[in-house]
């Protein structure tokens, strides 16, 4: 009796434990259950296409007051000629920038940033977009500017001279980052140096880019018929439609289509190459060879296998990184791409110290991914991983859309995604390795090095034969001006006595203006033109050139901060690379450099002895206010100057330029060249001085820019 | 309407004033920001932890944040770079994951801290250390390291969440902040839970020599091979001479040498409490079911006293100081104005200053140097830098243009800076700064993980996730002469730090 009361007690007593009420505990992270996932539909847009070809595709969101646009256009850099690369790119900004039929650029800055919203612009390789984004209430704003921007831009050269600047500064600061570098030079390793896929633009190409070349490339390719837009958020399908029917509608249909982007030939074979930055203590690394294109049977397996290779729980992550200590940053993916194709690449970066032994450890597991077939647990990670991260595709509207219109402009089925899906559900760890055969050729990889080569501990030649590869940027400055305070004491000194061989400092102070004639004899590949020159300068910093031509008459002024140009009756702002030139121009003028002599605004390096049209010299390095360079030699007997070198714009883009003075005549007490030889590359210049005015009189008004401009 | 609208295409512009009417009228009800604040819950556990909900069934989706207190600023003196790395320590696992074995592997990790220090104590000796010791000592470093590898699951933390569909695994540490957050499939809310409780439950300090050395080459890529990089280092060093807004927060290369697991240990035990989190789930989850997922996961994480915040106040400056960096390097100026944290009553009226001085291509800055005179390429202000919790830097900066140095936007910029200092804005200038942040905040609540991780913020701020709401009134209540106010007693000339890199020949 006892011990069945003492069960019952306990099965009582237990039973209240259990009903207790739910007893929560922590579950181990491989017990957790999983409730089903809750089903949503994908967002499906509404799809029109015009009569002109323009498909629009619109899908209202009423969560949030915002509405959004996204053109997506069907053009891009490999239709650029490649004597001007950079031109799709600044077409695709200036579009927005410089300006439409209704309003300039800044007037539309003004308007789209005084209420919160933005339209921008841009113009890629093979793709080009247009988005907008605004509050409800700004809707139609936004799609007027858009629509203008993209039927009617103008082009205003002021904004053409503002993105080629950007441009200039982007190729001057392209060495500045070891992973642009790097990023850069791999991909011409891959497409080819001349490739649309892999070019970029240099000084002289940007140069090379003119309004006309714009308006040209908007006409001829950025048309309804290969433009899609998409709208979402919250408006009225009806109304939305309505609208951009009248934006969009009469819009004629362009008359060609554009060529299609050209197709890659690539010929498997390995390589190493190197670039050299020594300011830097870590290699910059790429390994790869050419990737797929799109729609190929293998993508599914594919994916797999990248994600077995990459991400936090990958094999390069789990062995250069966290075995090794090796990189923070480690990733590798075989890409598709819709237009042209992808790139097969294992990326890291390591000190310079463990280059080769980094590089060493990438290549094993890519050799690993073709031998050794995912464990069950890196399957469950990378096939499994995915799938459950699927639902992510479609979280965002913005995303679905991007992805329909990429699909329609390329002819993959709607549902493409779906169907990858349904073939990564099949891919099975023997398929990893297969497609890894496939697809990895580690007999012909190529390897790109951006790094501090003398710090490597081990040579990068003990991998093999390396092709150094020089990213000097062409047509960029000279070498940055440095002088130690005895070369700086030297170099006054005989500025000071070369002043003083040409007539003395006091003289030149007491010149304020000097107005000198010449004749110019301009020798170009073309032939030979006879030119009159009559320069006018205002010291310090003003100048007024008029330049007779077999054409007519050319006037070139500057004022110190505005130049301007008038030709056969048109006037137009000196484009801003011209100024800087003038600039600089002025600052190398004999009078002010000595008038300036005993308190200068620049510096002047003594650099020893030298040789200059075959005459022993004084070499003189100079760094002027604006941060110009030059060198000047002096003749070592009489300390006037017989040459001056540097770079500047010539008939070929940036360049070196020399001029040599010949001959020396009086003017009043002073000693001024009076022949002349200058060489650039495309053009010399023989110029003899025929008169020279200290006094020469001349109005205020020639120096004010005109109200036109 | 449809009727006209199609007359009016043979004469443009009744088609234009048609067209006006199409879109124009806004909704009856304008929309309201309480509605949003309708779908946020917020609710504490017993050891202090604070939880907020976002519920957003848009799609079956879930964004997880969490905010710790926390950040480089707090790192010991002569250990810069704890924080940091702590957080990447945080990915390491716990006695359950990320290894085999749990009880050898801590005996095993004993070993390699044993070693270490002696190799710590012996190279700290420095002209008197015994060097034949020292490699002595750093090769059974090295011998117990390999010893305790054995014990371990390589990145087990990030392959259980990636294999479940985890996407954006990552985190951030910033000088007040640590933040570690990534997104799920909705249905599996409960694996955040689980491992993220567990992670600061009871983490696994595993592999952390090495893990120093993958934190030395970061702060490789980012800093020392970075110009960008050199010069917010040099830049913040020498704005600052007290708080710890300038020391570097990736770390010294000698500290990172040092770094001892011990400290790290002692680190998350005085800064990882739950009094000091803050997390935030957002998405398509029901409050009930976070409720039960917090008290059953994070409500074994123990008390422990909330840490206070750093005393140190850095004093006013006595006269500008200047820093240029000398690179082979294209030139970058930026200039930094002390100003109040962003709990402060002005810091409406400083982003509002930062707004017309330098944000988009009709400020200011950006006019005058881009467009105008053509000395650079992108030039700018921003209202706080590197933090905000406390005393910070009202910034200004250019790019300059090829051939221009940042000497020459340098005194642009504060030519402008003077002109806006004396002129009073206009009510236009006022009202369009408003229209601004009123788009800016809306767009922000178009992201699910972008709105985690404001509440937990202005959570941690303010004690109160409601301020995110408030600051389109605060912006609002903000008058021109706040503004002037404002610029005239912080962007002065003794205030003023100036850094620049300065192109020389590569060495």
């Amino acid at each position: 009796m006892k011990t069945l009361a003492i069960r019952l007690t306990a099965l009582v007593a237990l039973c209240a434990l259990a009903l207790a009420g739910p007893v929560w505990a922590q579950k181990k992270v491989k017990d957790i259950a999983y409730p089903p996932l809750n089903q949503m539909s994908p967002p499906q847009p509404e799809k029109v296409t015009l009569e002109n070809g323009m498909t629009l595709y619109l899908l209202e969101d009423h969560t949030l007051p915002l509405v959004n646009f996204q053109a997506l256009l069907n053009c891009g850099a490999y239709l650029e000629p490649p004597t001007k690369v950079g031109l799709a790119e600044i077409t695709g900004s200036v579009m927005r920038t410089g300006g439409t039929v209704r309003a300039t650029g800044d007037q539309i800055d003004e308007q789209l940033e005084s209420i919160g919203a933005s339209v921008e612009t841009e113009i890629g390789l093979t793709t080009g977009s247009a988005s907008a984004n605004a509050l409800t209430e700004h809707a139609e704003t936004i799609l007027s500017i858009l629509a203008d921007v993209l039927r009617n831009p103008v082009f205003e050269e002021d904004k053409l001279d503002l993105a080629k600047t950007e441009q200039k500064a982007g190729i001057a600061r392209r060495n500045d980052d070891p992973f642009d570098v790097n990023n850069r030079e791999f991909r011409k390793l891959i497409y080819g140096n001349e490739s649309p896929y892999a070019r970029h633009a240099e000084y002289a190409t940007i140069d090379a880019i003119t309004r006309e070349d714009m308006v040209k490339f908007h006409r001829d390719f950025v048309q309804p018929q290969s433009i899609q837009l998409a709208v979402w958020g919250d408006f009225s399908s009806a109304d939305m439609k309505a609208a951009l029917q009248a934006r969009f509608a009469d819009w004629p249909r362009g008359e060609q289509p554009a060529p299609a982007p050209p197709e890659v030939t690539y010929d498997f074979k390995p390589s190493l190459n190197y670039a050299e930055k020594t300011d830097i203590n870590q290699s910059n690394i790429f390994i790869g060879h050419i990737g797929g294109k799109m729609g190929d049977p293998d993508y599914p397996a594919t994916i797999v296998m990248n994600a077995v290779l990459s991400g936090f729980g990958g094999r390069l992550f789990g062995e250069v990184r966290t075995k090794l200590g090796l990189a923070y940053a480690v990733s590798g993916s075989y890409t598709f791409g819709f237009d042209q194709p992808g790139v097969f690449y294992v990326f890291t970066s390591t000190k310079s110290e463990t280059t080769v032994d980094a590089i060493e450890a990438c290549k094993k597991q890519i050799a690993r991914m073709k031998t050794e077939p995912p464990t069950a647990d890196e399957m469950k990670r990378a096939k499994d991983g995915w799938l459950n991260a699927f639902v992510f595709n479609f979280d965002t509207k913005g995303e679905v859309l991007g992805r329909l219109m990429t699909y329609d402009r390329k002819g993959f089925p709607a549902d493409y995604l779906q169907q990858i899906k349904a073939g990564v559900e099949k891919v099975t760890p023997q398929d990893v390795v297969a497609v890894a055969q496939r697809k990895l050729n580690d007999g012909a990889l190529q390897i790109m090095v951006t790094g501090n080569g003398p710090e490597f501990g081990k040579p990068l030649s003990d991998l093999g034969e390396v092709n150094v590869i020089d990213i000097t940027i062409p047509g960029a400055a000279a070498a940055a001006f440095t002088a130690t305070p005895e070369e700086l004491a030297r170099g006054k000194e005989l500025v000071l006595k070369s002043a003083e061989a040409c007539g003395g400092v006091a003289q030149f102070k007491k010149t304020e203006a000097m107005q000198r004639v010449a004749k110019v004899t301009l020798t170009m590949p073309q032939g030979a033109m006879e030119l009159g020159l009559t320069s006018l300068n205002v010291f310090p910093a003003s100048s007024r050139q008029v330049i007779k031509t077999p054409m007519g008459e050319q006037i070139m002024v500057f004022n110190g901060t505005e130049g301007w140009m008038e030709m056969m009756g048109q006037t137009k702002l000196m484009p801003s690379d011209e100024k800087t030139d003038m600039v600089k121009d002025l600052e190398r003028n004999l009078v002010r450099l000595f008038q300036t002599a005993e308190a200068p605004d620049y510096q002047a390096a003594a650099k020893g002895q030298d040789t200059f049209n075959g005459k022993p010299v004084e070499k003189l390095m100079f760094q002027t206010a604006s941060g110009g360079q030059f060198t000047m030699f002096l003749d070592a007997k009489t300390f006037r100057p017989a040459g001056v070198h540097f770079t500047g714009n010539t008939p070929a883009g940036p360049g070196e330029i020399t001029e040599t003075i010949f001959e020396y005549a009086a003017a009043g007490k002073l000693w001024l060249p009076s022949r002349v030889h200058r060489e650039e590359a495309g053009m010399t210049m023989d110029i003899v001085y025929t008169s020279t005015d200290l006094k020469p009189k001349y109005s205020e008004v020639e120096f004010q820019k005109p109200d036109s401009l | 309407m449809i009727h006209k609208f199609k007359v009016g295409l043979a004469t443009g512009s009744l088609a234009a004033a048609c067209i006006l009417t199409l879109l124009a009228a806004p909704k009856a009800n304008a929309f309201d920001i309480t509605s949003i604040e309708q779908r946020v819950t917020e609710f504490a556990l017993p050891n202090g932890l604070r939880v907020i909900v976002l519920e957003d069934h848009t799609a079956p989706v879930v964004s997880c944040v969490t905010w710790a207190d926390v950040g480089d600023a707090d790192d010991p003196k002569g250990a810069t770079g704890l924080a940091h790395v702590f957080e990447h320590m945080a990915f390491k696992g716990t006695s359950e994951i990320g290894t085999n074995n749990a009880k050898s592997e801590a005996k095993a990790l004993e070993a390699v801290d044993a070693a270490f220090g002696k190799w710590r104590t012996e190279t700290l000796k420095a002209h008197l250390a015994d060097t034949a010791l020292i490699r002595a000592y750093r090769e059974e470093m090295l011998k117990a390291q390999e010893a305790a590898g054995a014990f371990v699951v390589t990145n087990e933390f990030g392959k259980i969440v990636e294999e479940n569909g985890g996407v954006g695994l990552n985190a951030g540490t910033g000088y007040d902040q640590t933040v570690y957050f990534f997104s799920l499939p909705s249905n599996r809310v409960e694996l955040w839970f689980a491992l993220e409780s567990s992670r600061f439950h009871d983490p696994v300090i595993r592999e952390f020599y090495k893990e120093v050395d993958v934190v030395k080459e970061e702060r490789r890529m980012r800093i020392e091979s970075s110009p960008f990089g050199k010069l917010m280092e040099e830049f913040l060093g020498v704005a600052f001479k007290a708080h710890p807004y300038g020391v570097s927060g990736v770390g010294h290369m000698s500290d990172l040498n040092m770094l001892t697991r011990e400290e790290a240990i002692k680190f998350f035990k005085t800064y990882y409490g739950p009094s000091n989190l803050v997390i935030c789930i957002a998405g398509d989850v029901q409050v009930e079911q976070i409720k039960k997922l917090s008290e059953t996961y994070f409500g074994r994480l123990k008390s422990a006293p909330k840490p206070q915040r750093l005393s140190t106040v850095e004093p006013p400056q006595l006269g500008e100081r200047r820093v240029e960096v000398e690179d082979a390097s294209q030139p970058i100026l930026m200039i930094g104005y002390h100003r109040p944290a962003e709990t402060h009553a002005d810091n409406a009226a400083l982003s509002a200053m930062a707004d017309i001085l330098g944000q988009g291509r009709t400020s200011r800055i950006y006019k005058r140097l881009v467009k105008q005179d053509k000395i650079a390429v992108q030039a700018g202000a921003f209202p706080s830098f590197p933090a905000s919790k406390y005393p910070n830097l009202f910034m200004a900066y250019a790019i300059p243009s090829p051939g221009v140095t940042a000497a020459d936007c340098e005194k642009v910029i504060l030519e402008e800076i003077e002109k806006f200092k004396n002129e009073l804005l206009t009510a236009d200038e006022l009202s369009q700064i408003k229209a601004r942040k009123k788009a800016e905040l809306v767009n922000q609540l178009n992201s699910l993980q972008g709105m985690a991780i404001q509440l937990v913020g202005y959570e941690t701020a303010y004690g109160d996730w409601r301020h995110l709401f408030k600051e389109l009134d605060l912006i609002n209540a903000v008058t021109a002469e706040d503004i002037q106010r404002v610029a005239k007693e912080v962007l002065t000339g003794t205030n003023r730090t100036v850094g620049s890199v300065r192109t020389t020949e590569a060495s």
